[in-house]
């Protein structure tokens, strides 16, 4: 039989052995599970790449511009690209108008029972209406400038935030709701003290979601206008089979649309930990 | 049975039988140790565990909460790889999950939804490849020793929680393993269908011939239940003292209110609070 | 509904009570239930009611505001209507047209979120490997694709199709991915118990207690290929509700655009029940409904 392996070490001794033994195998593991995660992905962005240019080698450049053509193009179009920031602007207008209407019509409805129940079926009805499809009116009502693309926007991106509004309010901790009315609190201070910071998860989630639907919504406002803009020039360029430029295009929206996603998650990260009320890592 | 079951571990042997007529050993653990690392801290959950289970015993593993019961537990089936040591079950070494010869019980009875209770108690048959038709009557039997005759195309959450653990412990013995080994399995419920429970888990061990293991943090279940209680001691966990309960099976529930049983639940307490 | 079973190993609860009173307790509690029950009723007709009372009001809204403010820009339900009967047949095509696109494209965006779900969900080096590329995949507006892929594909059925393909197949990724790793650990622990293979674990466990999340991740997607679809008509202009929408704008025919907006509306609503009913029906077949215990 083997020897006892506790016969002659203290425990700390023994818990050095295996503690030294586990952090071993386990740094271990992790660095090799690094490696392979940076493996793969530098692998995924290379297979994309090379896919992409293999398709330009295949098909006329007029139909798929290669990588060296589309970064051409980029620094061509430059002034194109850069010289109306309007994009930009629809896409923060439209998010702070939307953010507005959906969290203060969030939180009037929530105070009222009968405008809950009553609203309720209209809300989960509107989430399947495809509301990108009121652009063209839109666009007629209020006319071909930075309005009806924000207005688009605006409507849009408002609807989720709305919905998640409203639930972040409703679902409050009973307990702790029975504390502060068994405290004496007024409707106000209920709000205030307890039923904000349950929402805040909620309406920080909305609101990231709001972000890249005022995105979508200002890019579809500008396909249908087609004047002014990223998606305007996205579509001229389609038009004119400028596809060079087409492609450039759409790596700058890609890029600042990833940069207005970023800039909401963080801003839900900090706003989250500042009040503890982050959800714990998986 | 060969000389080397007769190796007598730490304190007790199983009652005052010659070593000779000493039924085999069906649990062998040796010197297992386990450590891991759950995040930023080290758990030592076991140290240096000795504890040989024979045929047809009922052994109880108490502790407080933390003290590694349930990994112990967990290392015997094989879910978890021991750090240092060995455990064996009727002689194999267990090394990996899914042996045949052990039936498991969890605290949350781990039911399928999507399944009826008799769908439920197939499962293991349907994984070890047993054929339908030869477990049909079994299974039937089986709802029968369970007392859910007329239940078995009831939904899980259909049932009671009483009657789940009860279709889970139908569920360990369908391909008739020979150890079970449960995890508080009683942990869950309220304390009236944690009594009624434990009396039916006496009545359904009285008529099948296993082994069994079973983990709680119940003294007075533990006593009534085993023949012999494990105390372990937490961190690091280790094996304080195996107790005799020497009263005569089947038991009955006017044993509870026995001196001499009373005693033995003292004992186990005064064991735990010396901690 | 199931009624939960009372346990009949317990004993019974309380003494048995004289027959007389019996019945009478029986009787009150009978009645005490039909009174619930119909406050219930009242109530939500109540509901229904102010609920049709506000629909009214904003058609009402509607009609008003048309009738003050130039008919070309807005015009009321009286001429949405007639621009419906006007344009019957352009507008009846393009929905078939419409319909199909968003049939096909969310099936085919379906199926390959559910694969790639599955696949990444099992392994937690491929869903390492592919966060970033998700996170990137989710906020980058794929409408934006549009003009791109109308560029390869044409103006015909395909670029629609293989829009909403992309746009409905993230959410069925991750909520597949999500929802196969999301299993209870005594469930595990017991296949794992059992000798179960990944295969085994995965068909027979977590691909089933998935499907809540799975079939949430249905309705999303089926609003996603909608919207997709509808983008790319308005960008291809050629076969579809949207681009009948695009020629009435461009013709200034706005009774026009609204029609074709009315039946795009019922389009996608259709859709989304259809995700609902189909959700209700998977739930309940595997009796997945949470139940209130």
């Amino acid at each position: 039989m083997p020897p006892r392996l506790a016969a002659d070490k203290t425990d700390l001794e023994l818990v050095e052995h295996f503690y030294a033994r586990a952090v071993r195998a386990e740094t271990e593991q992790r660095r090799r599970v690094r490696r392979t995660t940076r493996v793969g992905q530098v692998v995924v962005v290379l297979a994309l790449l090379g896919a992409w240019w293999a398709a330009a080698a295949v098909y006329p450049p007029v139909l798929v511009p290669g990588p060296a053509a589309t970064v051409q193009a980029f620094f061509d179009g430059r002034a194109t690209l850069w010289e109306n920031p309007i994009t930009i602007a629809e896409i923060v207008l439209g998010f702070l108008v939307g953010s507005l209407l959906g969290i203060g019509l969030g939180i009037a409805i929530a105070q009222s029972r009968w405008a809950e129940v009553i609203l309720t079926p209209y809300l989960v009805v509107s989430q399947a209406v495809p509301k990108v499809a009121l652009a063209p009116i839109l666009i007629i009502v209020l006319g071909y400038g930075l309005a009806s693309k924000v207005a688009v926007a605006a409507l849009i991106a408002f609807f989720p935030l709305l919905e998640n509004t409203i639930a972040g309010l409703r679902q409050v901790d009973p307990d702790s709701l029975r504390l502060l009315q068994s405290l004496g609190a007024t409707r106000w201070q209920i709000f205030t003290k307890l039923r904000v910071f349950t929402a805040l998860p909620l309406i920080f989630a909305g609101l990231r979601i709001a972000a890249v639907l005022a995105t979508v919504g200002a890019i579809v406002g500008e396909f249908v206008a087609g004047n002014r803009g990223l998606g305007a020039l996205l579509v001229t360029s389609m038009g004119t089979f400028s596809t060079s430029l087409l492609y450039a295009t759409m790596g700058v929206l890609t890029g600042l649309a990833c940069g207005v996603y970023l800039a909401a998650r963080s801003g839900e990260r900090r706003v989250l930990a500042r009040y503890n009320l982050a959800p714990p890592e998986r | 049975m060969d000389a080397t079951d007769q190796v007598a571990t730490r304190p007790s042997r199983p009652g005052p039988a010659a070593e000779e007529r000493a039924p085999r050993v069906v649990i062998r653990c040796q010197d297992v140790h386990k450590f891991y690392l759950a995040g930023s801290r080290s758990v030592y959950a076991l140290k240096g565990i000795d504890l040989e289970v024979r045929e047809r015993e009922f052994v109880s593993v108490v502790g407080k909460s933390g003290c590694g019961k349930s990994t112990l537990l967990h290392c015997i089936a094989g879910l978890v790889p021991v750090s240092h040591g060995e455990v064996a079950i009727n002689g194999e070494r267990v090394d990996k999950p899914g042996r045949r010869d052990i039936g498991l019980v969890f605290q949350t009875s781990a039911l399928l939804r999507w399944r009826t209770a008799w769908d439920n108690v197939l499962l293991p048959a349907e994984m070890f490849g047993l054929s339908r038709a030869a477990i049909e009557p079994r299974v039937r039997q089986l709802f029968r020793l369970v007392e859910l005759e007329g239940f078995e195309q009831q939904y899980p959450n259909q049932l009671s929680g009483g009657m789940q653990q009860r279709v889970a412990i139908a569920r360990a013995l369908v391909h008739d393993p020979a150890v079970l080994l449960m995890d508080e399995p009683f942990g869950a419920l309220d304390a009236q269908t944690r009594e009624t429970m434990t009396l039916e888990l006496m009545r359904i061990w009285e008529a099948t011939p296993k082994t069994v293991l079973f983990v709680t943090h119940d003294l007075q279940e533990a006593a009534f239940l085993s023949t012999r209680v494990v105390v372990m001691g937490a961190r690091p966990g280790t094996i304080q003292a195996i107790v005799d309960v020497p009263m005569p099976h089947p038991r009955t529930p006017d044993l509870l209110a026995r001196a001499d049983f009373v005693e033995t639940v003292q004992r186990l307490r005064r064991l735990l609070m010396a901690q | 509904m199931a009624r939960r079973l009372v346990d009949p190993g317990a004993s019974a609860a309380g003494a048995p009570v004289a027959a007389g009173t019996a019945a009478t307790a029986e009787y009150w509690m009978a009645r005490e239930g039909r009174a619930a029950a119909a406050r219930a009723r009242r109530e939500r007709l109540a509901h229904t009611g102010a609920r049709l009372l506000v629909l009214a009001a904003v058609l009402g809204l509607w009609q008003v505001l048309a009738s003050r403010y130039d008919v070309t820009l807005v015009p009321g339900p009286a001429q949405t209507y007639a621009g419906l009967r006007r344009g019957w047949p352009l507008i009846a095509r393009a929905a078939v047209d419409t319909s199909l696109e968003i049939a096909l494209g969310f099936a085919a965006g379906a199926l390959i979120g559910l694969i790639l779900g599955s696949l990444v969900g099992q392994s937690q080096l491929a869903e390492g490997i592919l966060h970033p590329y998700l996170i990137a995949y989710q906020a980058v507006p794929k409408v934006g694709l549009a003009p791109m892929i109308v560029l390869l594909l044409g103006f015909g059925l395909w670029p629609k199709v293989a829009l909403a393909a992309l746009a409905a197949a993230f959410p069925m990724l991750e909520n597949t991915m999500v929802g196969v790793q999301r299993v209870d650990e005594d469930s595990a622990r017991l296949f794992a118990g059992l000798g179960a293979s990944p295969t085994q674990t995965y068909v027979k466990l977590r691909l089933i207690s998935a499907l809540p999340s799975i079939m949430a991740g249905v309705r999303v997607a089926v609003v996603l290929a909608t919207v997709s679809v509808v983008v790319t008509e308005f960008v291809a202009g050629r076969i579809g509700l949207g681009a009948v929408m695009m020629l009435g704008y461009a013709q200034l025919d706005t009774p026009l655009v609204f029609a074709a907006l009315v039946v795009l509306t019922a389009v996608g609503l259709a859709y989304y029940f259809a995700a609902v009913g189909l959700e209700a029906l998977v739930l309940r077949w595997f009796n997945l409904i949470p139940s209130t215990r």
